[in-house]
């Protein structure tokens, strides 16, 4: 007798004169104050609400201007390889940008799959490499406005049905994914708040409303 | 911790409040604002649909369990995960030692993890000579303090300000007066080099997605998320009653828990862990295992009325708003979950014998019913323990035979008119000293004069 067979007769076991109680259904957010403004207006204020920072271009061009000029700012940085694509839209490719480890940056920048409104979270898959989403203490991520979800179900679910090069290419969730919802905060020490605890302290959001 | 005494509890409290009455101001203050975020964050949304709609979708999993138990192994396997299973603490320890010497692991980065604090993890590791780091940041404090979780979402938070500071001085070198963020700032920078350094990254899990085998874990640090991506292997510690049936499910249940815990709208960290790290993945662990962990789940399972409280995802609301728990912090309770829903859990996980008094370290005030998110029937299932513990025996002869003894007066109104005059007409601490059961009670309380005439008296002579 296996434990595993030992721990599923017990639940059998357990359950033989149970009633089963059905699924009540998706979650639905329920909430008595809808959001008055767009996907987009709701997830700012959430993230911002949370400690984020978002800035938002009209195009991807202007965006990776604005992007060039936040990461030259810090000594070093580290790009994904999602992300290097985005930051050279519309220049040269540059070299600069890559093979430095995430472990020694100041800054990090990603592509997020997509943005949540409902909860103001960023949707972080491996392919940029989890390292730059987490070790660097400033944390930049680029996000399409069309990707921006109202709930995180449709969020989910939306990834779930993507093909990502390199991961999940039947289809499915890729090996990892993370939603990033604010700096990296706790209030162990004393319950005042505190950022850039072991993540990111600062997470900047860069929005492209079109491309 | 891995020494349960729950039996201890009311010489432990009794002995906490004495030793150091300071942790009933500061677990005061901590639940108290973390009570006022909860009620803030649920005053947003429909809390009632979102408790029955919790409520109801950990019953149809709990009533499917082996079921969804199996498709969530099904799914890890074609994740490339690999799944074990444990029927008892040991059982767990000893799966995790395989791994650790399969692997050749010297050093453990840790998630914080209820259910390793309950299998003894730690203990079992240090014993194989690995370095066991906790890196939540209060886990961290507590470890190095050589001191055990007192709350299960703020395992610290029955220390204040001052004595964190204390205690960064002594082991990190930090000013005395140092600002959290100085405190913090150190704690990162050592914590660092031990997650870039790890062999090993363990976590809990605060959902398991039947549909897709996906761990599902809550965080605002981010330790997590380094925790289960740095290390070459990752270990998921899961206890069976986390099943969720679907994706879109954790999209309510990481909402719902968020804001109950710590009142977000979500933790600023979520990780939806699948499987190790795939072809194209520039970085993650090789190997990722689950550890589902039955260790008296299957026990509680089996109860008619208490299978409810598997319902649970460890938020804390309930201990936050306890007034008995408020006393003490989580300590006396000598078990791994504190508080109201300790106390309704440990009888069926751990047998009721063994879990003694704690179904009555409580009022009966109901303030956890209210506040729980998944509508655990918390006073319900206290009292049937208690029932239970009246049936079996475990209840003290004194107070069998002084119920008994009521039960035959009530039955016969003439004894009950005498036994109620003569209490009438003696002082408490008279009749206290004659009755031992109330010995203790009349010890730190006077009561009000006793009236002249009784209740039935009055009625004859038509009450004004």
């Amino acid at each position: 007798m296996t434990a595993r067979s030992s721990i599923l007769d017990r639940v059998r076991i357990a359950l033989a004169n149970r009633e089963v109680v059905a699924h009540p259904g998706s979650f639905k957010g329920w909430r008595p104050f809808i959001h008055s403004g767009t996907p987009t207006e709701q997830f700012t204020e959430m993230f911002e609400k949370a400690g984020g920072e978002v800035v938002s271009f009209k195009t991807q061009v202007e965006a990776s201007l604005w992007a060039r000029g936040f990461l030259a700012d810090f000594n070093s940085f580290s790009v994904g390889e999602l992300a290097q694509g985005r930051l050279n839209e519309g220049v040269e490719p540059d070299e600069w940008i890559e093979g430095i480890d995430p472990s020694v940056v100041e800054a990090g920048a990603s592509l997020a799959f997509g943005a949540v409104a409902e909860t103001g979270s960023l949707i972080m898959t491996p392919q940029d490499g989890r390292r730059a989403q987490l070790l660097p203490p400033v944390h930049m991520v680029f996000v399409d406005q069309a990707k921006i979800y109202e709930t995180l179900s449709e969020g989910l679910v939306a990834l779930k049905n993507e093909v990502l090069p390199g991961d999940n290419e039947s289809g499915g969730l890729p090996s990892a994914v993370g939603l990033h919802s604010g700096p990296s905060k706790s209030a162990d020490i004393g319950q005042v708040l505190v950022t850039g605890v072991h993540g990111p302290g600062r997470v900047v959001t860069v929005i492209v409303e079109s491309d | 911790m891995t020494s349960v005494n729950p039996q201890k509890y009311p010489e432990a409290s009794a002995q906490a409040l004495k030793d150091k009455p300071e942790v009933r101001n500061t677990v005061t203050n901590s639940t108290n604002l973390a009570n006022k975020k909860r009620t803030a964050a649920y005053q947003e949304v429909d809390s009632d649909t979102w408790k029955d709609w919790g409520r109801d979708v950990k019953s149809h999993a709990l009533t499917n369990l082996d079921q969804y138990l199996e498709q969530a192994e099904t799914q890890l396997l074609a994740n490339g995960a690999k799944v074990h299973w444990a029927e008892t603490a040991q059982d767990a320890q000893k799966i995790l030692e395989n791994i650790v010497l399969d692997h050749n692991i010297s050093s453990v980065v840790k998630a914080k993890s209820m259910l390793s604090e309950e299998l003894g993890i730690n203990e079992h590791l240090e014993k194989l000579g690995v370095l066991v780091r906790e890196t939540d940041l209060g886990e961290y404090i507590i470890q190095i303090l050589g001191d055990r979780p007192s709350h299960i979402v703020g395992p610290a938070m029955h220390l204040s300000l001052e004595d964190c500071q204390r205690l960064f001085h002594e082991k990190l070198g930090t000013p005395l007066d140092g600002k959290p963020e100085i405190l913090a700032a150190a704690a990162r920078e050592v914590l660092r080099e031990e997650f870039l350094a790890a062999d090993m990254g363990i976590s809990g899990g605060n959902f398991l997605v039947a549909e897709t085998g996906t761990v599902a874990l809550i965080e605002n640090e981010g330790n997590i998320r380094l925790s289960t991506s740095l290390p070459r292997v990752h270990v998921a510690l899961v206890g069976i009653e986390k099943i969720v049936p679907r994706l879109e499910d954790v999209s309510g249940f990481v909402q719902l828990t968020s804001r109950a815990a710590t009142g977000q709208p979500i933790g600023n960290f979520f990780s939806l862990i699948q499987g190790p790290k795939r072809d194209g993945d520039i970085d993650g662990p090789e190997e990722v295992h689950v550890i589902l962990v039955d260790n008296g789940r299957t026990r509680l399972l089996a109860d008619d009325k208490a299978w409810e409280s598997l319902r649970c995802v460890r938020c804390g609301a309930c201990m936050n708003i306890c007034p008995v728990y408020r006393q003490t912090g989580g300590h006396p309770y000598g078990w791994t979950y504190p508080g109201p829903i300790g106390a309704i859990i440990a009888p069926g996980m751990l047998g009721l014998e063994e879990a003694m008094p704690l179904p009555y370290a409580s009022s009966l005030c109901g303030a956890c019913v209210d506040v729980c998110p998944v509508r655990i029937p918390i006073t319900e299932l206290l009292v049937h323990w208690r029932e239970k513990a009246v049936e079996e025996g475990f209840t003290s002869a004194i107070e069998s035979a002084g119920i008994r003894a009521y039960t035959k007066a009530a039955e016969r109104p003439g004894i009950f008119r005498a036994v109620g005059a003569m209490l009438r007409h003696m002082p408490l601490d008279v009749i206290g000293r004659a009755l031992p059961i109330l010995s203790g009670w009349v010890k730190e309380r006077s009561a009000p004069e006793s009236s002249a005439k009784s209740f039935m008296q009055q009625w004859k002579e038509g009450i004004e």
